[in-house]
């Protein structure tokens, strides 16, 4: 069989051993976490024999692999549990919300990604010279930005001052019919993705891909095809960006990685209704089915990326399949 | 007319405000189907001589000054785009360390096509065939070619860097330290091939190389360089035989000889100049047995050495006795 085809089957099925641990672990950290459900679930005035009724009727009274038996076969048929806060299913719940924070986090990500690195590349070109110095520096400093804090100023100048836009939310009230909602989306994302862009995406890919791409020009290799007669054009297109765009690639599917949980700051400060704000306040309202099931998406999510990750590296780079 | 003709070959590198004095007016000359052996220890310009005559430098360097005249034309003041047109065509060099001279991401083939297809107009299928067939003809696999570089052995990685350079049919290949990191049978073979090849294209081949051996081996001409400059220029015979630089005695002195009584091997002290800020006097005078005050004063002009053709040497001393007496005392010494 082909060597890619192999790596991919390979790998994929290395999926189904890690998805398992982290299903249990997920059951796990919840058990053990403090407070008792029965209670919680039962109310603060229930008597002790309702609290009993109820710890009973939720079978959180049956051995512990019971449980876990009984939770991983819910699973299997979608049943991802219940909120009481939401009055929901938890799967819809999360369902809600992975569109919006997907939404946030891609759009940025993809446009902070090309951005950083075509900056890093350019000032890779420029190696040593003043638009690299001053490329590396500016986006340096905006790395070491706190996230809340610049969100804040933002929110702070452009929100409340300039009143240019919304400053916290997903849609206008007045909003209503497809395209004047989505306009609407685009308004309110403009800040929360300005934010992340400037204080994460931009300089990370920027600096990954310049630091790659020095890395690179200086191999043998890229003297052995400049030496050939290679024309310098497509010794830095083709023999060089080949090699420099692995280590972005990889750097891509850990911040993708993050994406469902990365930005929990950014969607608190600007109230946007995402899993970010869903697990903050999950957590201040133990409402521990909701967060069971943000954990147990989050951790798919994280297994896909690498994978897709670990799949896009092994076709850039032959040398990965045999790993 | 020599095929390749080197004057006052100057290259500096940058370094921060710094200059380092790589080569410093290098001069040589080689006719077709000879080798000139390019010797001298570690930081000596050695290879920056080489990347000069192909104007690969890395971005620090600078061809300071010189002419470099291959067949008549002079590289240095071709536009880059006319140079790159002479690389690997009429030009070609096989870099030192073979293990990271491959795209790691590229079959070897393909890049070996890429190659010949940037340079002649043919078809990929003909291109195909001729890579091929040189692969065939340094001792590789057909199938090799559709080998990536981390699937092949170092020598086999070796043999592909040369059925690149041999490909193009080149008037000059600079082959630099092309045995270094293999062990001594696999030199010999490639020595061996390296010779079979120029012979049968009748090729000019540069050999850079810290060992005198291989030097001795292969070379029609040696230029012995220190601290960017070429010390000592002669024929082989008349290098190891009548050496009249201290440098190439301490140098020879260095390596056991095959031939001849046993001695003991002597290492020469102390460190090359700091080539940002050369000695006004001889470089070697530092290190230098016979040094005495003028040395240090004054750079040595070439001293033509009689009796011998093209043997000279940029030693005050050279045609005195005490650099005889030197040379003989160095290969005479008795374990």
């Amino acid at each position: 069989m082909h060597g890619l085809h192999w790596y991919i089957l390979r790998r994929a099925a290395q999926l189904v051993p890690v998805v398992l641990v982290v299903l249990v672990l997920n059951f796990v950290i919840v058990k053990v976490s403090p407070g008792d459900p029965a209670l919680t679930l039962a109310g603060y005035w229930a008597t002790k024999e309702q609290v009993e009724t109820t710890r009973q009727r939720w079978g959180l009274d049956r051995p512990l692999h019971e449980q876990l038996t009984s939770y991983l076969g819910n699973l299997l048929r979608g049943d991802l549990g219940f909120s009481n806060h939401f009055h929901r299913p938890v799967l819809d719940v999360l369902m809600m919300r992975v569109p919006n924070t997907l939404l946030l986090v891609l759009t940025s990500m993809l446009l902070g990604m090309t951005v950083g690195t075509v900056l890093g590349v350019f000032a890779a070109s420029r190696y040593g010279r003043t638009t690299d110095l001053v490329l590396s520096v500016t986006s340096l400093s905006f790395y070491s930005i706190p996230v809340f804090w610049f969100g804040l100023l933002l929110v702070l100048v452009f929100a409340l001052n300039l009143k240019w836009f919304p400053f916290a939310g997903f849609v206008g009230i007045g909003a209503q019919g497809g395209l004047a909602r989505a306009a609407s989306v685009a308004w309110h994302m403009v800040l929360p993705s300005v934010t992340l862009m400037l204080c994460l995406y931009i300089p990370v890919f920027l600096r990954i891909a310049r630091a790659s791409v020095v890395e690179v020009m200086h191999e043998d290799y890229i003297t052995t095809v400049r030496a050939a007669g290679i024309p310098e054009r497509l010794v830095f297109l083709r023999h060089a960006l080949r090699n420099a765009i692995v280590p972005v690639v990889q750097m891509a599917g850990l911040w993708m990685s993050h994406a469902l949980t990365g930005v929990v700051l950014t969607e608190t400060v600007f109230s946007w209704p995402g899993m970010g704000t869903l697990m903050y306040n999950a957590i201040i309202q133990r409402d521990y089915p909701v967060l069971m099931g943000a954990f147990l998406i989050a951790a798919v999510w994280v297994v896909l990326v690498f994978l897709i990750a670990d799949i896009l590296t092994a076709v850039l780079d032959p040398r990965v399949r045999y790993a | 007319m020599p095929l390749l003709e080197v004057r006052d070959l100057t290259v500096h590198y940058r370094l921060g405000p710094a200059r380092v004095h790589a080569a410093d007016r290098v001069s040589f000359t080689l006719d077709r189907g000879q080798t000139l052996g390019l010797v001298g220890e570690s930081g000596c310009g050695k290879t920056t001589v080489g990347y000069a005559l192909l104007r690969v430098l890395p971005e620090n360097g600078v061809i300071a000054g010189g002419q470099v005249h291959l067949d008549g034309s002079d590289l240095l003041a071709l536009d880059a785009e006319a140079m790159r047109r002479v690389r690997w065509r009429r030009l070609s060099m096989i870099f030192q360390g073979a293990m990271n001279a491959l795209n790691p991401v590229l079959r070897v083939g393909d890049l070996l096509e890429e190659i010949l297809q940037t340079h002649e107009p043919v078809s990929r299928e003909e291109a195909r065939a001729r890579v091929a067939e040189q692969f065939e003809q340094v001792g590789l696999p057909r199938a090799r070619t559709h080998s990536y570089p981390h699937e092949m052995s170092g020598g086999q990685r070796q043999r592909a860097v040369k059925a690149k350079s041999h490909l193009g049919r080149p008037d000059l290949i600079i082959a630099d330290e092309p045995t270094t990191a293999f062990d001594v049978i696999l030199q010999d073979q490639i020595l061996v091939q390296l010779q079979e090849i120029q012979k049968r294209l009748g090729l000019a081949l540069i050999l850079i190389s810290h060992d005198m051996s291989v030097i001795a081996e292969t070379c029609d001409h040696v230029a012995v360089m220190y601290g960017g400059r070429i010390v000592e220029y002669g024929t082989v015979d008349e290098i190891f035989a009548r050496p009249r630089h201290p440098y190439t005695i301490a140098m020879l002195s260095s390596f056991p000889s095959l031939y001849g009584p046993a001695r003991e091997l002597l290492a020469l002290p102390g460190v090359p100049p700091d080539l940002t800020a050369p000695p006004v006097g001889c470089a070697f005078a530092p290190r230098c047995p016979l040094a005495e005050e003028r040395c240090h004063a004054e750079a040595p002009a070439p001293l033509t050495l009689d009796g011998d053709e093209t043997h000279w040497s940029r030693c005050h001393f050279a045609r005195e006795v005490k650099v005889s007496a030197l040379a003989r005392e160095a290969a005479g010494a008795e374990s």
